[in-house]
């Protein structure tokens, strides 16, 4: 092994691990690109790196981008962790969350293949489509006894949406909190602005680069692994109601 | 002043119209709030009775009765509802006469002792207190007996309370109809055709809502569906049938009216409202229609895009909304989990768990370093499966063994058959299924003479292996003199001879199994004492 291909791959390897550009594109860390696409000894020794590690790499538009997938002990976030990052105190509002996270995911691909061309969005957008998409569960609210809910049922989860005022009383603009349907939006998408995977401008949040890379090629190919969980979860789901 | 103004005109005009409609949910709240704490010194109080439930349940029944079954109720009838609904709902078993009281005064709270239920309210056009009344149940005395029959606003509330999605609302307006036309209320009735239409075109509203949903979502969109057809459509032939019947009572009503117009009877002042009424009616008739039409037009629609859907899910690609879609079937918000996660950055700072911070600060640090102690360890005997198996074998041999010699002692010849018997009574047919009693006969055969006293010296045999082991002990001292041989009957021709009547040479056995039963046979053997 050249000692210099090893250090190149190196190079590369901890600008992704630490989330530093490696684009063509835009110029950032072009070398780096580069050294990757035509060293095939780089290319080689990241590549095992990489996947020793348990992380996966995609090639988008003339740059990389890297993802801890899901269940990476080292490298991926528990949902306490999570919950920190985002300020949050229990798992219904994690839950949330990742429904409205989900919510603002389907709003840019239906599929990991069809992108909808939107080109941002706004949190009132958000905040409609969560309302929408929820309508059904809250509907049956009433008739539901509270006490009996699991913590990550979508009833728990409706709720804790629909008991939330569209925006906090005393906020003249809106700010992440957990006081209302737009501060957990606000919440969301400071989320995703720190992982780099949408931007603000004028309160119209844009998809970067990175989102639309992981959305269309970790899901891509994933889409066994998780059709299998699907599958899986399925059959448990089937077990219960059968239990009925 | 308030004459150009609606909203004045609403609080001022209306005000009377919505205390009347308020009026009909009066009686239920008094009589649910209403406890049994008063009743035989609140002996029933821990009954859990429920009165609201109890309302409810006999105004449904006379509904049954009078609209459904056409028919007056009498106190005998219901007496024996309420009874059943006590005992069944409630489980309350009481003494007949008891049970009697308790659903006498039950019936007495219902009818409010005979008075109408009332309550007081301001007039703002009279400016005056004025009292609204309302009955549940009305009587009347036909032939000597008592009826009893519910009142237009009992079932209006009764009505009311249903829960829209659980039936046709529109076939509980046409009941309401039927009532009011029959009493002769055209004015009332008037008003009821209205929400019918009202409930009709609330329908074509939902319908495009349902058409709506479906192009956000189809999973969403088909339980809409489905729950639209269920509370929607399912209604349409009674509803349709309800229709034609009362169109038929307004006829009648109608033609009445024409017939009594030259008496200026009750049908006569009532023949405009009659004439109004069957108006509104065809109109509802023709809305409903209407909503038939749409309906079929929805189904089409509805078919035409989960046939799409179902196409572009066929596509190579990762589907978000079908795995939301399984995620909601278990109910598991957490599992959306999967689809966040592998978005996120590395996670590059690595950190250890706040809480140990406290377990680092009061940690002690041993002043000098201790020696590690070693303890003596205990040597573990471990016995092998074979090992447990000899124990075993040991054990029930000596059993049989003891046996054997006792009646060796005792008895100078014998054979197998005779032992066996008085196995059988110290053991019990068990033995006959163990193993070790036929791997005993083989280990016994194994020689012809034994000399116990020799075989505490010299040992050839397995079996005399246990012998001796056995004649260790010193309760076994008795046996030390024993000598005995065996005679295999089946193979030895000149024993032939001294068969006795009873033996016979081969001995059938029969081992009942779990799966099937075993028979063999093996040689008697006849064991003898010298």
């Amino acid at each position: 092994m050249n000692n210099r291909n090893f250090e190149r791959a190196m190079d590369l390897f901890s600008a992704l691990i630490v989330g530093e550009e490696v684009s063509k594109r835009t110029g950032k860390n072009a070398d780096l690109y580069d050294a990757y696409t035509s060293n095939a000894e780089v290319n080689e020794i990241l590549d095992t790196m990489l996947k020793k590690l348990g992380l996966k790499l995609y090639d988008s538009n003339e740059s990389l981008f890297v993802s801890a997938g899901d269940h990476n002990r080292v490298f991926g976030f528990s949902n306490e962790e999570l919950k920190r990052m985002m300020g949050l105190r229990l798992n219904k509002e994690l839950y949330l969350c990742y429904y409205i996270i989900y919510n603002v995911m389907t709003m840019f691909y239906h599929s990991s293949a069809s992108y909808t061309y939107l080109e941002y969005v706004k949190c009132e957008d958000v905040i409609e489509a969560v309302s929408a998409s929820l309508k059904n569960v809250t509907d049956k609210i009433n008739l539901l006894a509270r006490n009996e809910l699991e913590e990550s049922s979508f009833e728990l989860l409706a709720i804790t949406w629909d008991e939330q005022p569209v925006i906090g009383k005393e906020d003249a603009a809106v700010r992440a909190s957990r006081g209302s349907k737009a501060g957990y939006v606000k919440t969301a998408f400071n989320f995703l602005i720190s992982q780099n995977l949408f931007a603000e401008a004028q309160e119209r949040y844009y998809p970067t680069e990175r989102f639309h890379a992981l959305m269309r090629h970790y899901f891509e190919e994933e889409r066994g692994r998780l059709f299998e969980m699907e599958q899986a979860l399925m059959m448990e789901g089937e077990k219960e109601d059968a239990a009925y | 002043m308030t004459k150009n103004n609606p909203m004045l005109d609403d609080i001022y005009e209306n005000h009377q119209e919505r205390i009347l409609n308020l009026m009909k949910y009066l009686p239920f709240f008094r009589l649910q709030e209403m406890s049994f704490h008063q009743y035989k010194e609140g002996k029933y109080d821990g009954l859990e009775l429920d009165m609201g439930y109890i309302v409810m349940g006999v105004l449904r029944f006379f509904i049954e009765e009078n609209n459904f079954n056409d028919r007056m109720v009498t106190y005998q009838d219901y007496l024996e509802f309420v009874t059943g609904l006590l005992r069944r709902d409630f489980d309350i078993v009481l003494p007949n006469e008891e049970e009697k009281e308790l659903a006498g005064y039950i019936f007495d709270k219902i009818k409010n002792d005979g008075r109408p239920f009332t309550m007081d309210y301001f007039d703002p056009l009279e400016k005056k207190r004025k009292t609204a009344r309302m009955r549940l149940i009305d009587s009347t005395l036909r032939d000597g007996v008592m009826y009893y029959d519910i009142t237009a606003d009992a079932i209006e509330f009764y009505l009311e309370t249903k829960e829209v999605k659980e039936g046709s609302r529109i076939n509980i307006k046409q009941l309401l109809l039927e009532k009011m036309i029959e009493t002769k209320n055209f004015s009332g009735g008037l008003d009821v055709i209205r929400q019918i239409n009202s409930e009709v075109n609330k329908l074509r509203i939902r319908k495009q809502e349902v058409i709506k949903t479906l192009g956000i979502n189809v999973y969403e969109g088909v339980k809409a569906l489905e729950e639209f057809n269920r509370t929607g459509i399912r209604w349409f032939e009674e509803e349709q049938s309800a229709f034609s019947k009362n169109r038929e009572l307004i006829a009648k009503a109608k033609q009445k009216a024409e017939e009594s117009k030259a008496d200026a009877g009750t049908y006569g002042s009532a023949y405009e409202e009659i004439f109004l009424l069957e108006n509104e009616l065809l109109k509802a008739i023709s809305n409903h229609g209407k909503l038939l039409s749409d309906c079929m037009e929805l189904q089409v629609k509805a078919d035409e895009i989960i046939h799409k859907y179902k196409f572009s899910r066929l596509k190579n690609a990762f589907d978000f909304k079908g795995y939301l879609e399984k995620a909601r079937k278990i109910n598991d918000a957490s599992l959306l989990g999967n689809l966040i996660r592998p978005l996120q950055k590395m996670k590059t700072k690595q950190s250890f768990y706040i809480g140990q911070i406290d377990d680092v600060l009061t940690q002690t640090v041993k002043e000098e370093e201790e020696g590690e102690k070693i303890k003596e360890e205990e040597v573990v005997m471990y016995r092998f499966e074979d090992e447990e198996e000899e124990v075993r074998i040991g054990e029930n041999y000596t059993a049989i063994i003891r046996t054997l010699f006792d009646t060796l002692l005792t008895t100078e010849r014998f054979d197998l058959l005779e032992f066996n018997e008085i196995l059988g009574l110290k053991y019990f047919d068990n033995i006959f299924r163990n193993s070790d009693y036929y791997s005993f006969l083989v280990h016994i055969c194994q020689k012809k003479e034994y000399d116990l006293s020799e075989v505490k010296k010299h040992q050839d045999t397995f079996f005399e292996g246990i012998v001796s082991e056995m004649l260790k002990d010193s309760k076994n001292i008795r046996y030390l003199n024993l000598r005995f041989r065996l005679e295999l009957l089946g193979d030895m021709e000149e024993t032939m001879l001294d068969f006795e009547e009873h033996e016979t040479e081969r001995i059938p056995h029969l081992i009942r199994g779990v799966e099937r039963d075993a028979e063999f046979m093996t040689s008697n053997i006849r064991f003898i004492r010298y």
